[in-house]
């Protein structure tokens, strides 16, 4: 069954464009020349405090999110706000920040320069959005990785025109492609090109590809915050009715104590961790725990 | 056969945690979950160790 093309146009270099993406439609980002980055934000389109949390999608779908992944909104919400569809490039990215002014000033000495956060704040404007609500993105066509001194590197890109990723959305979402400012680094192999971006309506065939997920009552939403309002202004004065009711707090320690016989005696001397423990009921828990996640956490 | 005593401090949420697996039958007490896990630990992490590690339901 084919797609209906509800919106296709050419992203120029130097820009972003906000997009109204509804439940149930997908949003195309593809290449026209090939090796060209594109940053990403999302937010939901009936609550723009609910939006995409690249730690949160990193922490659950590893450095490169693909096909089959999912876009996660921030804590306290942590829902899936889009699917990742389609993939044919697999080089998505959400470990680096976008880029900003400051980069290129800092490091290579420009008043200005097009950056990903002047550019989707720019974007974001149209819908009332500040630049303070722009949000690490998720970075599409850009091949990264982490060298063997844990430091994050960025290469260049091997994306061919056509290449495309497609995000079905999960909910009402205002989404934010932009062509990536960098073109004095390798991210877009040292040159700024358009993009083609699209809207199509999701098929039947698209909807039943999406896995079902779990609902959690920590998916939070408004109406569990204690404090529900959205401040207007921008000075920050204390409340002073303010009682703190954090939860589980305070902490408090119950003392177990655990006869070992001769063998596990042996076991925990030979497991235990001296370098981070001093006393054995330390590393003791350390065990129990570290079990609990290796032999309970799937079940 | 000799024994030592071992204390491990928990506090609420951790002691949840270990009461929700005791719940699942895996052993009878607080302390024989303990040692159960550390059993079951050294299976994986020793693979060396002989029959005294080999990892038991039957603690308690």
């Amino acid at each position: 069954m084919t797609r209906e093309i509800l919106l296709d146009f050419a992203l120029e270099p130097g820009t972003g464009k906000a997009l109204e993406v509804r439940k149930g439609q997908i949003l195309r980002l593809e290449q026209i020349d090939g090796g060209q980055c594109l940053d990403f934000n999302c937010f939901n389109l009936h609550d723009y405090k609910e939006y995409f949390h690249a730690g949160r999608t990193r922490t659950l779908h590893g450095l490169h999110p693909t096909k089959g992944d999912f876009l996660w909104s921030a804590p306290p919400r942590e829902r899936a706000m889009m699917f990742i569809a389609a993939d044919t490039a697999g080089a998505n990215d959400v470990l680096f920040p976008r880029c900003s002014a400051n980069l290129y000033e800092s490091v290579y000495g420009y008043c200005t320069h097009t950056n990903c956060q002047d550019i989707q704040a720019e974007a974001q404007r149209e819908y009332g959005l500040t630049p303070d609500d722009v949000h690490d993105s998720f970075n599409l066509f850009m091949e990264t990785g982490v060298d063997d001194a844990g430091r994050p590197y960025i290469t260049r890109q091997t994306s061919k025109p056509g290449d495309h990723v497609d995000f079905l959305a999960l909910m009402d979402v205002l989404a934010v492609p932009n062509i990536c400012g960098a073109d004095v680094m390798r991210t877009s192999n040292f040159s700024l090109k358009p993009a083609r971006i699209s809207i199509l309506q999701a098929t039947e065939a698209d909807l039943a590809a999406v896995p079902v997920l779990p609902v959690w009552r920590t998916q939070r939403t408004v109406a569990d915050f204690r404090q529900q309002r959205i401040k207007a202004d921008r000075e920050l004065r204390r409340d002073s009715t303010y009682v703190a009711e954090f939860v589980n707090a305070p902490i408090r320690t119950t003392t177990v104590e655990v006869p070992l016989d001769e063998d596990e005696q042996a076991l925990l001397d030979q497991l235990k961790r001296s370098d981070l423990y001093d006393d054995d009921g330390a590393a003791l828990r350390d065990i129990l725990f570290s079990w609990w996640e290796e032999e309970q956490l799937a079940r | 056969m000799a024994t030592r005593i071992v204390t491990i401090a928990l506090n609420q949420q951790q002691l949840e945690l270990v009461d929700r697996t005791l719940a699942k039958g895996l052993a009878e007490d607080r302390a024989a979950l303990i040692r159960h896990a550390l059993r079951r630990y050294a299976a994986r992490h020793l693979p060396e160790q002989g029959a005294a590690t080999r990892p038991s339901l039957a603690v308690g």
